[in-house]
């Protein structure tokens, strides 16, 4: 943080920066069509990442994603524009066929990772203590199932349970 | 069905993880062609269980991998295929996809515009997206031999290989085969971003080579590098943070 730079960002911190962050941060230091296409941008992530997404709004979102690019390529040198820049075009048209994006993406994956990599006692074996360990921790979820006195940790249950019955979330 | 799987080795498999695939498949087809016997404790009874392979999600790299599709070079988008439309940059040295206005609608104005793109009007129309089948089409003719072989110099291909999930039924006849995965496309743009705006070394896209590309292209020629005498002066650009 030294240099006043932004150094090493894991994917959940993008994501943050990209949904909230960024809109707030570059209000009023840049030029206002650079300010504007960079807060569509943010919106229009915000937009494909709702939980709810109306269907009928699709080809509005699709169009949008277009001009956005196009506007992009007004402002931001060609070196910008690698292949991920390109992939934003596709998006809606994935979301038309399949689903929603949050049932797809990779954030509770990675989250899975976390947990693989605590494994991780021996370093010059990773894997084979990862796979140790997993089948342990299976083994005994199973056994605990057949034991009736014990209470078991088990899936944790949510915080707000019985509060929140049929508000959505 | 949730399934971990390890593949040992200090290198990835790249192409060949299919052979480590050809389980799951197997099983997969089972579940697809015949079904399973499985219990219902709400019905009190056993039903035939199918089930079928919706879609894969992976980065882009893996997308490669699994589908055997090229995700570099002039032809990167899998969707579009072969009519990506590519730019080589001569002094940044790298391969940049725009051209984006071909989406647009067909009177949209900004298909008019010369200076502000690339020096000329747009007339093309949107490529349409690959499907299944067509996907199909283009790989059956490939065949590939699977572990360390010799390179032969053959026939340049976009497909690598007939990917192995070709072997259940139903693949070919799906739109949307692999998906592509927001968060791995989302934190490539914000590094971009924000690499750009804050003038990270490193990180950043603009200096001196993509300067000079603006001016091979012929765009927003005020922006190119001004030599004063052993240095060279960059114009700041309208994405520069003025603190």
């Amino acid at each position: 943080m030294e240099d006043l730079k932004l150094m090493g960002l894991k994917s959940h911190d993008c994501h943050v920066l990209m949904q909230d962050l960024l809109l707030v941060a570059i209000r009023g230091i840049l030029p206002k069509n650079v300010r504007q296409v960079i807060t569509r941008l943010c919106l229009f992530f915000n937009a494909i990442c709702r939980k709810v997404i109306d269907p009928t709004g699709l080809d509005e979102l699709e169009n949008e994603a277009i001009i956005l690019l196009c506007q992009l390529k007004m402002y931001f040198p060609p070196s910008f524009f690698d292949i991920m820049v390109h992939l934003i075009i596709h998006f809606v048209r994935e979301i038309r066929i399949c689903d929603p994006v949050f049932l797809r993406w990779m954030y509770p994956i990675e989250r899975c990772m976390k947990i693989f990599k605590r494994y991780v006692k021996n370093p010059y074996r990773p894997e084979a203590s990862i796979v140790e360990r997993y089948i342990v921790e299976e083994a005994i979820e199973l056994y605990t199932m057949y034991m009736s006195e014990v209470n078991v940790i088990g899936i944790p249950r949510s915080r707000y349970e019985g509060r929140k019955v049929g508000k959505g979330t | 069905m949730m399934l971990s799987m390890m593949i040992s080795g200090p290198r990835q498999p790249g192409n060949d993880i299919d052979v480590y695939l050809s389980p799951l498949i197997d099983d997969l087809r089972l579940l697809w062609d015949e079904g399973i016997e499985v219990f219902d404790a709400h019905e009190k009874a056993n039903f035939n269980l199918r089930e079928m392979l919706f879609c894969t999600i992976n980065d882009f790299p893996a997308y490669g991998n699994l589908s055997g599709d090229s995700v570099k070079g002039h032809r990167a988008c899998p969707i579009c295929e072969e009519n990506t439309s590519y730019h080589q940059l001569k002094h940044g040295r790298k391969t940049c996809y725009i051209g984006h206005r071909r989406f647009l609608k067909r009177n949209h104005p900004y298909r008019r515009l010369k200076i502000t793109f690339n020096g000329c009007q747009e007339d093309r129309t949107a490529p349409p997206p690959l499907t299944g089948k067509e996907v199909y089409n283009r790989v059956c003719q490939v065949d590939i031999t699977y572990g360390k072989t010799l390179k032969h110099s053959g026939v340049k291909n976009i497909w690598k290989k007939k990917s192995i999930f070709f072997e259940l039924p139903y693949w070919s006849k799906l739109d949307v085969r692999h998906c592509i995965d927001v968060m791995h496309v989302k934190k490539n743009v914000c590094d971009s971003i924000i690499g750009t705006l804050l003038n990270i070394k490193g990180k950043t896209k603009d200096g001196i080579n993509a300067r000079k590309d603006l001016v091979e292209m012929g765009v927003r020629l005020e922006l190119q590098p001004q030599p004063h005498g052993k240095r060279t002066y960059l114009p700041p650009d309208c994405h520069t943070v003025k603190i």
